[in-house]
């Protein structure tokens, strides 16, 4: 009987969410009617709205599951991902975002495609075609990983079976995602984002009263193995542990320029808003994960031999937490997956709709035409995903890391390339976008096993970076393209210091 | 010892070091020392931007605008 009562008051909890997310759907249909307001929400965001937005779509269902179950395997070793994480999203606001927000306000480019052809002169498309590919293979691996996490979301929480959980979490964000268009993802990201503020500065509070306060709970750690106490865990000093935690760091890198996190600089209404958001998002970043980790941690002495770590959280909620809050925990990790599945939907969309249809194709086609194109593409590139994801690939953290570095690795040297370095080329762009992800890809499949398991996101960045600079040695810059980048930093002027604009 | 005259209450709370200190030497320096490392750079570095650009662009108006191509 009580469990009925409980289950009946989480289905509440949930159903309650899933009627905001509509709604916000609803109410952003509005800005939704042309292809600018459909992919970047007209450039018209606020600061806390980017802020949040970035960071839940950065983090996905991986930082609920699978980053408290590092906390929960590796004890304080999981602190790398934090460092990396924290420096990453610090950079990225303070030295990428208002130059990258400055070209594409000149470019009036609304996706990461854009801005590249329009910052290199790709008259024949050849980097938007790469990045296209890249982009829709990368983003249905990536959603259909995030409804795997829905799946197995709910069958922790409310005992659901799997396909329940991966069909209920799909119909959801493509409903409000094909309504809304970006302003609806970006405002549910809020919600969702302050949502996962709120589970992770409370749970690693309530985890540590629960094994005795922060001396009970090194103590137990102390008890059940020293190594989860320090810095490189069981591996020690050797190689396996300084790649491991070099790989840890690496997962940051990718905050510095993939395309999902680079929409949400191009959407605010202006530079102030960067300016004012960027404390939002470091403090953010820095709740997030030390409260995944400490969580996990705290996890680990409150339930020692679970068969799956990634469901330390869901055993905790339920354990510590009355029924009403079980049901926003399970909400928490629902907004998790969907900020992110929400996110990449419309980076695919924009990727087909306005990066080959409207600018390769159909260059004519009318703004309404184009939205309602959008969203068609929305829904089919769902479509695929929902099939992947039921076809059962579990493994939510490496899966996720796949897609998360490949993305990366393709977009983020040639992102901060261009936005660095006015010798940047063409050719040299293509090459380190080929290189870079290719890289990975190989990396993953071929060496990453024989090579300690080195995270993939340093060699494919490596590659990149030596194979962008190389190759735009040996080529010619676009004509005009350093007299543009030295007026963008002018525009932006100096980061760290007080003088005044228009020294560089 | 206690506070200014009149008000008769201890100037600091009595902190128990025999609970503090298990705390502190729970963890090894060097965990410490990631745990630092984790917040500490990150968020100076975004406090002084914020406290440099917050009000620029109230002060100055952004040059280059008018380079716009």
């Amino acid at each position: 009987m009580a469990e009925t009562a409980g289950s009946a008051v989480i289905l509440g909890v949930l159903a309650a969410y899933l009627v905001i997310l509509l709604g916000i759907g609803i109410w952003s249909a509005g800005a939704s009617r042309d292809v600018k307001g459909y992919f970047v929400a007209g450039k018209k965001l606020p600061a806390w709205v980017i802020a949040f937005s970035s960071n839940a779509t950065g983090e996905s269902g991986w930082l609920l599951l699978g980053l408290t179950g590092m906390g929960y395997l590796m004890g304080f070793h999981a602190l790398w991902i934090t460092l990396g994480e924290v420096l990453g999203v610090a950079v990225a606001w303070i030295w990428v975002a208002r130059p990258f927000k400055e070209y594409t306000d000149r470019y009036d480019a609304i996706t990461v495609p854009d801005y590249l052809e329009s910052r290199l002169h790709d008259r024949r498309h050849i980097l938007r075609i790469i990045g296209v590919v890249i982009i829709l293979s990368m983003v249905t691996a990536y959603t259909a990983a995030q409804l795997t996490a829905s799946g197995k979301a709910f069958s922790s929480f409310l005992g659901t079976s799997y396909t329940t959980g991966v069909v209920i979490g799909a119909v959801i964000v493509l409903l409000y995602t094909s309504i809304g268009g970006f302003k609806a993802v970006a405002y549910s990201d809020l919600v969702q984002g302050i949502l996962m503020f709120g589970c992770l500065f409370t749970l690693p509070i309530v985890g540590l009263i629960a094994v005795g306060g922060w001396s009970g709970m090194t103590a137990a750690l102390a008890a059940a193995d020293p190594a989860l106490l320090t810095p490189m865990g069981s591996f020690g000093l050797t190689p396996v542990g300084i790649a491991s935690a070099a790989g840890f760091v690496g997962i940051g890198l990718a905050f510095l320029g993939s395309p999902q996190l680079l929409t949400r600089f191009m959407s605010a209404r202006g530079q102030g808003e960067i300016v004012k958001g960027s404390p939002i998002a470091v403090v953010c970043i820095i709740v997030f994960d030390l409260g995944a980790v400490l969580s996990g941690i705290a996890g680990r002495i409150i339930f020692p031999g679970l068969a799956d770590r990634e469901t330390v959280l869901p055993e905790m909620s339920s354990a510590l937490f009355p029924d009403f809050f079980t049901g926003i925990f399970l909400v928490v990790v629902l907004a998790a997956i969907m900020s992110t599945a929400d996110s990449l939907l419309i980076l695919a969309s924009s990727a087909l709709t306005r990066d080959v249809v409207q600018k390769i194709f159909h260059p004519h086609i009318s703004e309404r035409g184009l939205s309602i194109l959008g969203k068609l593409t929305t829904l089919g590139i769902g479509a695929g995903a929902l099939f992947f994801a039921l076809a059962e690939v579990r493994m939510i953290f490496w899966f996720v890391l796949f897609a998360w570095s490949g993305l990366a690795c393709a977009f983020t040297p040639i992102v901060l390339c261009t936005l660095f370095w006015k010798r940047t080329t063409l050719q040299g762009a293509v090459a380190g976008m080929v290189g870079g992800f290719a890289t990975a890809v190989i990396w993953i499949l071929g060496i990453k096993e024989s090579f300690y398991d080195l995270y993939e996101m340093i060699p494919g960045f490596l590659v990149s970076f030596v194979l962008c600079i190389g190759v735009s040695l040996f080529t010619r810059p676009p004509a005009g393209a350093a007299e543009e980048f030295d007026a963008v930093h002018r525009a932006v002027g100096p980061v760290l210091s007080r003088r005044p604009s228009g020294r560089r | 010892m206690t506070g200014p005259q009149g008000r008769g209450y201890p100037l600091r709370m009595p902190i128990d070091f025999t609970l503090v200190a298990p705390a502190i030497t729970g963890l090894p320096w060097h965990t410490w020392l990631l745990l630092f490392a984790a917040i500490v750079p990150g968020l100076a570095l975004v406090l002084r931007f914020y406290a440099i650009h917050r009000n620029r662009d109230r002060s100055s108006a952004p040059q280059g605008r008018d380079d716009r191509g």
